[in-house]
């Protein structure tokens, strides 16, 4: 830093760091949309399975998922955060080195997930599917990015804190408060844990967590970023700062009640289920008040959506998140939700939030950024603008086939004809109804998967023009105090202002979080369940973390919900018990194939083992991979009594009896199904291999509960 | 059937303290946000991400 002039000084931003981020966002960007093109191929078309281990859906979704939404959605918010935050504070980030750990180690934590997820190395929790080595490296440098955030507002150089970066004090605050307590395990092995919550609590801490990530990791920095980047964008300031204000808190408040809305109409207690619907619906007000906010921050600049790119995709995004925002608050009403829940119209629903407001947001303020940091005009605006109608076309047949999809579906179970019959008791029918729909997909995917390959195209030639002498951005900024403050005490109190706003902010969504799930954290003092359910047996423990590692959790659900169509189809309702010591829950939330909590003991171990090997030897028109990898892969009966015994520190009531002849007892199990297996017909050494496990697991399911 | 009973347990309270909550922070909040005083402040706070670029004179 250099005095120019007295009294001032000269702050020059770091950009590189925000060119790091967008490349990494750009690059997992593109392994995101490609393996999503990959797993709607294989639910179109089940052979893109390929009848390999780490190439199956059960194993890529996860992959697409956190390479979606960490990796591709993540870096673009720290570039966006890194690059506005020091315009907004006018200072140069806290840490040049903070700054590159960040970087480094965000993508060492992408690299670590990319590896372990397609190798089943997963803790069965959606979107928190990472193993504790990786869970305690993402709090880490999340520490490290929280200390370079605030160290920034610190050191800042301007008087009052722009709406935006308050948006990002929230994501950083609840991000962190959401993956530490999600993520609470104990570990088995390097690469295995057992969380520890389960059944009921683990369902209520999951979603709390699933429906914050949406909220905290893809909403709120993202809006942070279109109070910036849009007002840039159009050169107006916001419509309506006082609306924004509002926009915040009440968003904030009300987000993290919402959770419930993913069990509604489960076996968790009613009142959860109304705090949770009610309060999801009460979010569409300050959702469109900032949805209103942005858009009307055009007023008098319209034209520029019709010349500029970044205005198209920045207006789309912000149309987008109000769309979603609406159909979020109307899926999480009870009975809409029994329509739609497992079907694919949430799936449709996720993807206009994900593809339309977050994607079109990245690929906007990429637009916007990278030809400013190169000091250059972008390559071709016709391009970005053809890039922007591929993408949407792409993004209306998504949503559209997934929307009637998931109602065709959900009508389909629910049909119950005049004598109280199911018109559709045969499950696959309902699937093989819509496989239409899932290559319209397919298309769709593809589409947007083209557009961003044109903006790659794009931006590598703008990049060809770029200032060879291009030096970062600087600013004159007074040399001392803040504008309006005199001496030390006012800037003193503004950063206290900053510690309590903070603190305010925690407490906000602190208030949502324990008032919520407290009560269910405390469900053992209502109920005492250990005389009613057995915990599984040693083989039957191999086999569910079997079931879990092939995601088997992400096409079945294990939740019979309390609906007539569900009952009429899968059995009793689940009940709390059930499930009270499965760690980690596993409820689901789709259901390309059918229910499973009731399963056990309906069919023949034989039945499984073929199913298991070739499903449409048993179930012609199937979409179900094959798992012949089952057969040949040998059971990890060692690990068993560490595994049991982590268990019961976690609360199951193993006695030590079982504890220490796991092994033993889970062979002795095994032995006998490959007995009975091998006396039909079965032939080859199957008692030590992964697929009787498994069904040991699969014959257990709805058989622990005793009714009383 | 404890566990079945806590199923149908529907504790009032919770939802009227969480709704009480909100709503008295929420008007507060508007009233807050909405006071005459704040008028100019916010101008000049909704100017803060384009104030260069106002002073550049490129609008």
């Amino acid at each position: 830093m250099s005095n120019h002039s007295p009294g001032t000084d000269t702050v020059t931003y770091d950009d590189d760091i925000v060119k790091k981020f967008i490349f990494a966002a750009l690059l997992f960007g593109g392994v995101a949309f490609l393996v999503g093109v990959i797993v709607a191929l294989q639910l179109a078309y089940w052979q893109f399975n390929f009848d390999t281990s780490w190439l199956t859906f059960g194993r890529l979704r996860p992959l697409h998922t956190n390479a979606a939404i960490f990796a591709f959605a993540g870096n673009i918010v720290f570039a966006g955060i890194y690059h506005s935050t020091q315009r907004l504070l006018k200072a140069r980030m806290f840490s040049r080195a903070l700054s590159c750990i960040h970087f480094w180690g965000w993508q060492l934590i992408i690299v670590a997930a990319a590896i372990s997820l397609p190798l089943g190395l997963t803790t069965g929790k959606e979107y928190a599917e990472l193993e504790w080595p990786i869970d305690i490296a993402i709090t880490l440098i999340w520490v490290v990015f929280a200390i370079n955030f605030f160290g920034t507002l610190a050191k800042r150089r301007v008087q009052h804190i722009y709406v935006a970066i308050w948006f990002y004090i929230a994501t950083i605050v609840t991000v962190a408060v959401l993956h530490i307590v999600n993520s609470l395990a104990l570990p088995v092995s390097m690469m295995k844990s057992y969380p520890v919550f389960a059944g009921i609590q683990d369902a209520l801490v999951q979603w709390w967590y699933g429906h914050n990530a949406v909220a905290f990791f893809l909403t709120t920095p993202f809006l942070g970023l279109m109070y910036y980047y849009l007002p840039k964008a159009v050169q107006r300031p916001v419509y309506s700062y006082r609306l924004s204000i509002i926009h915040f808190w009440a968003l904030v408040f009300m987000y993290i009640w919402a959770g419930p809305h993913h069990l509604l109409n489960t076996a968790l207690p009613d009142w959860a289920q109304t705090l949770g619907m009610i309060f999801s619906v009460a979010l569409w007000a300050p959702s469109w008040g900032g949805m209103i906010n942005g858009l009307l921050t055009l007023r008098g600049a319209w034209d520029k959506l019709r010349t500029e790119p970044v205005v198209k995709f920045f207006v789309a995004a912000v149309t987008a998140y109000g769309m979603s925002t609406f159909e979020g608050p109307l899926l999480s009403i009870k009975s809409v939700s029994s329509l739609g829940h497992y079907t694919d119209w949430i799936v449709g629903h996720v993807h206009v939030g994900t593809l339309g407001w977050n994607g079109f947001m990245a690929f906007g303020i990429s637009y916007y950024l990278l030809p400013r940091i190169w000091k250059t005009q972008l390559y071709s605006k016709s391009m970005a603008t053809a890039h922007f109608w591929v993408a949407t076309v792409g993004i209306v047949l998504y949503y559209i086939s997934m929307l009637s999809a998931g109602i065709t579906q959900g009508l389909m179970w629910r049909n119950i004809d005049s004598a109280g019959r199911l018109v559709y008791p045969d499950f696959v029918e309902t699937v093989t109804k819509i496989i239409p729909l899932y290559q319209v997909r397919v298309v769709g995917g593809t589409l947007f998967l083209i557009g961003f390959l044109i903006m790659i195209y794009n931006l590598f030639k703008t990049a060809q023009t770029a200032a060879k002498d291009a030096t970062d951005e600087t600013v004159q900024v007074a040399f001392k105090g803040l504008p309006g403050v005199e001496g030390e005490t006012g800037h003193r109190k503004l950063e206290g202002l900053v510690t309590a706003f903070t603190v305010l902010t925690l407490i906000a969504i602190l208030i949502g979080s324990v008032l919520e799930i407290l009560p269910t954290l405390n469900l053992d003092k209502y109920v005492a369940p250990a005389s009613k359910v057995h915990p599984f047996s040693p083989l039957e423990i191999a086999g569910r973390d079997i079931y879990i590692r092939e995601g088997c959790y992400v096409c079945h659900s294990q939740m019979i919900r309390k609906m007539p169509s569900d009952v009429l189809r899968f059995g009793e309702p689940s009940t709390i018990g059930e499930s009270m010591y499965d760690h980690p829950f596993q409820w689901g939330s789709k259901r390309t194939g059918p229910d499973l909590s009731r399963v056990g003991k309906k069919y023949p171990s034989l039945w499984h083992f073929r199913h298991m090997i070739d499903p449409r030897s048993i179930s012609e028109h199937s979409v179900m991979p094959n798992y012949p990898w089952l057969a040949s892969q040998k059971v990890d009966f060692y690990s068993l009594r560490k595994k049991l015994s982590v268990l019961k520190a976690l609360g199951v009531p193993y006695s030590d009896d079982v504890l220490g002849r796991a092994d033993v007892i889970a062979e002795e199990e095994a032995r006998v199904i490959a007995e009975e297996l091998k006396g039909q017909g079965v032939e080859g050494k199957i008692e030590d291999k992964d697929i009787i496990a498994l069904i040991a697991y699969l014959q257990a399911l709805g058989q622990k509960g005793i009714k009383e | 059937m404890k566990s079945e009973a806590l199923s149908q347990f529907t504790d009032i309270h919770y939802t009227i303290t969480a709704l009480f909550i909100f709503l008295v922070l929420f008007v507060g909040l508007t009233l807050w946000a909405y006071r005459k005083s704040g008028k100019a402040l916010y101008e000049k706070m909704g100017e803060m991400p384009i104030l260069e670029d106002l002073k550049d004179g490129r609008q």
